[in-house]
């Protein structure tokens, strides 16, 4: 084989095939704004000294009636912009009249308070069509640090009521009927539940998350950022021999966002775990769930999986973990979408057991 | 260019010149790893932004676009793992392919990028890497975080794979254009 020749092959390939592809201006500013966005969360503006006893007395008097503003603010900003998306579209596709009316709806509810450009456009009588366009798409960039194709009903919500994922159960709730209402909801959308008397509640399925991770060897994530949800699954979906969803089934998705990593276990309304997701097993797509009657015990299977595993590793702390192939790769047996595994696992190498007791793989954990 | 240990350089002057010259390589190569262009351009837009948070800890041990190859592969791998992507079909053919400018000489060339596309991802990583970017072993066990002969051993398996995509594709080898 002549590598120069294939390595010239590929460039042409790539380079002719792919140029179509055309560079974002607004990358770098939509960057920025992220990035300036985030330093400003983290800076601690302190205006006037007061005391403590006086800043706590002065929190518990205003939280109620903070708390009770933003909500309707924010919800009330909802219902008003739900409706404008659903008839127009998304933003960047809008005509300058939406473009104002949505300008004057956050403006009416303060958030462009003291801003001259929202001023402007909202007032001015000698600017033209265009010039008013433009000038919304630069108050809407800059209210939301992106750009015109970033302006969504939800990317206003979350500039109002924070990031998605730390809204409530309730507050999701909220948002799937706003969905709804305005002819939104696809089946794309997860559809959030509140748990009814007799199911477990979020304490107890984030108990229950917390202990099975424990119990498979994981850390106890105290520091961990949960977000913990229950939805009901709107669909049958079959990976192959493996069922993933069942219509009609509520589940509690208990997610914990530790550092870089993230740690995933669904569990049923009885507090029966459904599935898990550790970053080990994500790493080679694989989904965790637990061992069926058809599959061979875990002590086989580690038996097996050590073997074919002692030519390549000094075999110092293997695990055992029962899931199935949730990114399929054609091309490989071992990789067929659904397919039930035992992993046998080290943290340098990995194999690939059968259900039946079969090594379908051996690899490493790069 | 060495942009990012330039101390005249303020970060956003850095992160501005990043963009304008590694913007459309990124692109590419996001697309490549995850099949959409909107995908891709989210996900190079967190290369940057991780980019811009760690430019202080940027020790300059390899260039500065291989520094950036190496987040945005992390990044593509992180996207990859999430269940929304996983459960999405992402078998891509040549109508999929965004329009080229520049018209492929062969008819071979969309069917070769499909192909390339549909390999195994840690192959595919390696193909990209060695054969597009035109790194060396060690700077794609740097750009990828494994070990130097993990990268042999997977460039042995994508030579032999990438070889008969072209030789089927394109004829390539047994009547060279």
């Amino acid at each position: 084989m002549d590598e120069i020749k294939d390595k010239q092959a590929v460039q042409q390939v790539i380079d002719r095939s792919l140029s179509g592809i055309q560079d974002d201006s607004w990358m770098a500013q939509r960057v920025l704004n992220m990035a300036h966005q985030t330093q400003e969360g983290g800076k601690m503006v302190v205006k006037k000294k007061i005391s403590t006893g006086f800043a706590l007395m002065m929190a518990v008097v205003l939280l109620g009636a903070t708390a009770l503003a933003a909500t309707l603010l924010w919800q009330d900003a909802g219902e008003k912009l739900a409706p404008m998306e659903s008839e127009n579209g998304y933003y960047d596709t809008w005509n300058t009249e939406a473009k104002i009316e949505l300008v004057r709806t956050l403006y009416d509810l303060g958030e462009m308070k003291d801003n001259s450009d929202a001023e402007k456009v909202l007032n001015s009588t000698d600017m033209t069509d265009a010039d008013k366009n433009a000038l919304c798409d630069s108050i809407m960039s800059a209210y939301v640090k992106g750009s015109p194709d970033t302006v969504t009903l939800l990317s206003l919500l979350e500039k109002l009521h924070g990031d998605m994922s730390t809204w409530s159960m309730e507050d999701k709730i909220w948002y799937n009927q706003l969905l709804a209402a305005n002819g939104m909801l696809t089946t794309e959308d997860t559809n959030y539940v509140l748990p009814q008397a007799e199911q477990i509640t979020q304490e107890q399925a984030i108990d229950a998350a917390r202990s099975f991770l424990l119990g498979m060897g994981g850390e106890n994530l105290k520091n961990a950022q949960i977000e913990a949800t229950m939805y009901e699954e709107t669909d049958d979906c079959f990976y192959g021999e493996t069922q993933v969803s069942q219509k009609g089934r509520c589940v509690w998705s208990v997610i914990f966002h530790q550092e870089n990593e993230t740690y995933q276990v669904d569990i049923g309304t009885d507090s029966n775990i459904i599935g898990y997701s550790l970053p080990e097993l994500s790493a080679l797509f694989v989904r965790g769930t637990l061992p069926d009657d058809t599959a061979i015990p875990e002590t086989e299977a580690m038996t097996i999986g050590t073997k074919a595993l002692s030519s390549q590793d000094e075999l110092s702390n293997v695990k055992a973990f029962f899931g199935f192939i949730d990114l399929a790769d054609e091309a490989a047996a071992h990789a067929k979408l659904g397919k039930r595994v035992w992993v046998i696992i080290t943290e340098q190498h990995y194999a690939l057991v059968s259900s039946a007791g079969d090594v379908l793989f051996v690899g490493d954990c790069d | 260019m060495r942009v990012a240990k330039d101390p005249g350089n303020d970060r956003d002057q850095v992160l501005v010149q990043m963009v304008n010259q590694y913007q459309g390589l990124l692109l590419r190569m996001c697309y490549i790893q995850l099949h959409d262009m909107e995908l891709a351009k989210d996900a190079v837009q967190e290369t940057f932004l991780k980019a811009y948070k760690k430019l202080d800890s940027f020790r300059g041990e390899c260039s500065e676009k291989n520094w950036l190859i190496q987040i945005g592969m992390n990044t593509c791998r992180d996207m990859q793992r999430s269940a929304w992507f996983r459960h999405h079909d992402r078998r891509i053919t040549p109508e999929d392919l965004p329009l080229a400018i520049s018209p492929p000489e062969n008819d071979g060339d969309l069917d070769v990028m499909c192909d390339v596309m549909q390999l195994p991802p840690k192959l595919r990583e390696v193909i990209l890497l060695y054969y597009w970017q035109n790194m060396n072993v060690n700077e794609i066990a740097q750009a990828l975080g494994i070990t130097h002969s993990t990268v042999s051993f997977r460039l042995k398996s994508a030579r032999k794979k990438l070889h008969d995509v072209l030789e089927r594709r394109l004829g390539y080898g047994r009547n060279q254009r």
